[in-house]
């Protein structure tokens, strides 16, 4: 049986211009002078009972817009859709936590979120807090809870609350790798038994290794839909630039060779995504080839972010080489600097050898996504506090009398 | 996992046409929610307070005796041949209720903006709910109607308070009150959540609201050919009627009763209506 059925679902935003009275016009048809942005256009597909779909596209493709409108956070401007069951979103996890109460209270409220009867929850309530792994911590108030146990607790209580279908947006970037783990599986158990899961994720492995099918959305639009590896491998052939071969001589030369990047938590754990309120390593790892003579490195870093440079960061001194090998250089990049953002960083390391400068260079060496600390998540955020652009640095304010 | 035969079928459509009655079985249906918000409000009300529930006493009381001592002992301003500070206490507790709601209610939607736009649930129940700590303060000040009027008894040995039939009508007056309140908050609040104006207006817009709603003086000190200018303001007939009821003295009058039931239900209505057409577009707005 269909567990989703979407037909011509359409979307339409209204941006710019002062919303005043938008909210009488929206239901009257009448034509304002706002700019008109179709962020899902003629979208249909179905989903079997059990399936696993993958979500993928370009940031802004419209991934999350159509999340929203199946789980009815937002209506869609023209089609329909059909949803047998039970819907639980993980738009965002911890959402509705009250870091006062302790995990116990919360358990309870989140079910009331989701409008299940407390009943069915204390059934479930075990389950709950031994996939989280916080069984000392059930009567502990969440404020005391660390940043991973918190997302622990938030994503057992959606996934273990029986729905009938699951829709997850980019929610497993967050947290150690080890977490990230426990999560594919459990989505994967959830899938094999009967549970129909819609999954938005930039992480194409993780997209392969779950979903059986897959679609692709560019600019509102469904472009490819079908088996994972063939949709993604199309993606993917789509996103890259059309010059492997200069990437790879910038990557090597006859002194060394650049050969990952990688995102580490403060804890030396590979990472995926991080949260606005902790710190994050950069590790680059390269080999020496050869040492003909005095040599000393220097690193460079640029991210990116929204098209733009978000900041470029270059070593304050040169670093000695004696011999081959291969090493790692790490660059720690503080807590409140990055904002929410998506970032990808290119790297780039110069040998110097007898005052000749060699020059390897990884474009697109990494992308990372920043998240929300729980503080944040958990603050009324007026609109005159809005983020926007591409760093959120946290400033030192002094206030005094003059 | 629910199994195939109990299975909610759930369909998506553009905003459907306004139904009014969707409203109160969505909130029927999700009175888990609307306990829970409104168990919510009242914790974030008082938290982080030194005096907390100590409040609840010290804010009514303070205008009623600056008020008895201005607008009673000064200006002389007659008050129904009740004690000047028992006659306002009484009408400014609704009048109180009605104003600090609806400054509540207009904030709701954009203090809580994180839940509109992440989470799906019949969203009218947000501001309805808002209101929640305001009705524990009025039942606060019930109770001390009941001790105002003690210490009069004590004092000048009778007691004010109007112990007949009509006495139950205050649950009424205090019924229209909140249906009042409702029905243009929910209007404060969608227009606040599109645009700030609302919030800076309304306080200004109130505090001239006071004027035209017997609260400092009895409806009897409004010479008689203005009187159906002060009638036509809702808020009049609540105000008076619940004095009415509580102290029995007053004028009620069935004719204006009746038209105050028509404006009340029509706002309720209309406040109802407008949220519901305006949902999808202020949500996706925020």
């Amino acid at each position: 049986m269909d567990s989703i059925i979407v037909n011509g679902i359409g979307k339409r935003y209204q941006i710019g211009g002062r919303m005043s009275f938008g909210a009488f016009n929206a239901g009257s048809g009448k034509k304002r002078a706002t700019r008109e942005l179709w962020a899902l256009k003629n979208v249909s597909f179905s989903l079997r009972k059990g399936n696993v779909l993958g979500i993928i596209g370009r940031n802004g493709a419209g991934k999350t817009t159509l999340l929203k409108i199946l789980a009815r956070i937002t209506a869609p401007t023209e089609g329909s859709a059909v949803i047998r069951g039970r819907v639980v979103s993980l738009l965002e996890l911890g959402l509705g936590f009250q870091p006062e109460l302790t995990a116990r209270e919360n358990i309870f409220l989140n079910a009331v979120i989701y409008d299940i009867d407390r009943n069915e929850v204390e059934r479930y309530f075990d389950e709950i807090i031994s996939f989280a792994g916080i069984e000392k911590f059930v009567d502990t108030p969440l404020k005391h809870f660390s940043s991973g146990m918190y997302l622990r607790l938030a994503f057992s209580a959606a996934v273990n609350m029986r729905p009938d279908i699951l829709l997850a947006d980019e929610i497993l970037a967050v947290g150690d790798i080890g977490f990230q783990e426990e999560c594919l599986n459990r989505l994967a158990q959830a899938g094999k038994s009967g549970v129909t899961i819609l999954f938005v994720s930039h992480d194409m492995a993780t997209v392969q290794r779950l979903c059986g099918q897959s679609i692709h959305i560019e600019e509102g639009t469904i472009v490819n839909s079908g088996d994972s590896a063939s949709v993604i491998a199309n993606y993917q052939n789509a996103l890259l630039s059309p010059v492997p071969s200069r990437k790879a001589e910038a990557q090597r030369n006859k002194y060394g060779e650049l050969i990952s990047v990688q995102l580490l938590s403060k804890d030396l754990q590979i990472i995926g995504a991080v949260r606005t309120d902790e710190s994050c390593l950069l590790e680059i790892i390269f080999e020496i080839l050869s040492v003909p003579a005095q040599m000393s490195l220097e690193f460079v870093v640029t991210f990116y972010a929204k098209d733009t440079v978000a900041f470029k960061s270059v070593t304050d001194k040169w670093f000695k080489i004696e011999a081959p090998g291969k090493y790692a250089a790490r660059v720690e990049v503080p807590k409140h600097l990055l904002a929410e953002l998506e970032y990808s960083v290119k790297v780039g390391v110069v040998l110097r050898v007898n005052k000749e400068e060699h020059i390897l260079v990884m474009d697109n060496a990494l992308r990372f996504r920043v998240y929300s600390g729980i503080e944040e998540l958990n603050r009324n955020i007026s609109e005159l506090y809005r983020f926007a652009g591409v760093v959120k640095p946290l400033l030192k304010w002094d206030f005094l009398k003059k | 996992m629910s199994t195939d035969n109990d299975i909610k079928e759930v369909i998506i459509k553009p905003a459907a046409k306004t139904n009014i009655f969707h409203t109160f079985t969505d909130l029927w249906r999700s009175r888990h929610l609307v306990s829970y918000f409104s168990v919510r409000f009242i914790q974030q009300r008082y938290k982080g307070t030194f005096l907390g529930w100590g409040w609840l006493i010290i804010r009514p009381l303070l205008p009623a005796f600056l008020s008895t001592l201005i607008f009673g002992k000064m200006a002389k301003i007659p008050s129904d041949d009740v004690p000047y500070m028992l006659f306002f206490f009484t009408g400014f507790a609704i009048w109180n209720m009605f104003t600090t709601a609806l400054v509540f209610m207009t904030r709701s939607i954009r203090n809580n903006r994180r839940l509109f736009t992440k989470l799906y649930f019949p969203r009218v129940i947000v501001p309805i709910t808002s209101i929640a700590p305001v009705l524990i303060e009025f039942l606060v000040t019930f109770v001390m109607l009941f001790i105002i009027a003690a210490f009069y008894f004590i004092k000048e040995g009778r007691f004010y308070l109007n112990f007949s039939p009509g006495f139950f009508m205050a649950g009424y007056f205090v019924l229209m009150a909140i249906l009042l309140i409702i029905g243009v908050g929910l209007w404060t609040a969608v227009l606040n959540a599109q645009n700030r104006d609302v919030r800076f207006g309304l306080p200004y817009f109130l505090q001239g609201w006071v004027f035209v709603t017997p609260v400092i003086y009895p409806i009897s000190f409004v010479p008689q050919q203005w009187k159906w200018l002060v009638y036509l303001n809702p808020m009049t007939v609540i105000v008076e009627g619940y004095k009415w009821s509580i102290l029995g003295k007053g004028e009620v009058n069935l004719a204006y009763g009746l038209l105050n039931v028509l404006i009340v239900i029509l706002v309720f209505m209309s406040g109802i209506w407008f949220f519901q057409k305006a949902e999808t577009a202020f949500v996706d707005s925020l």
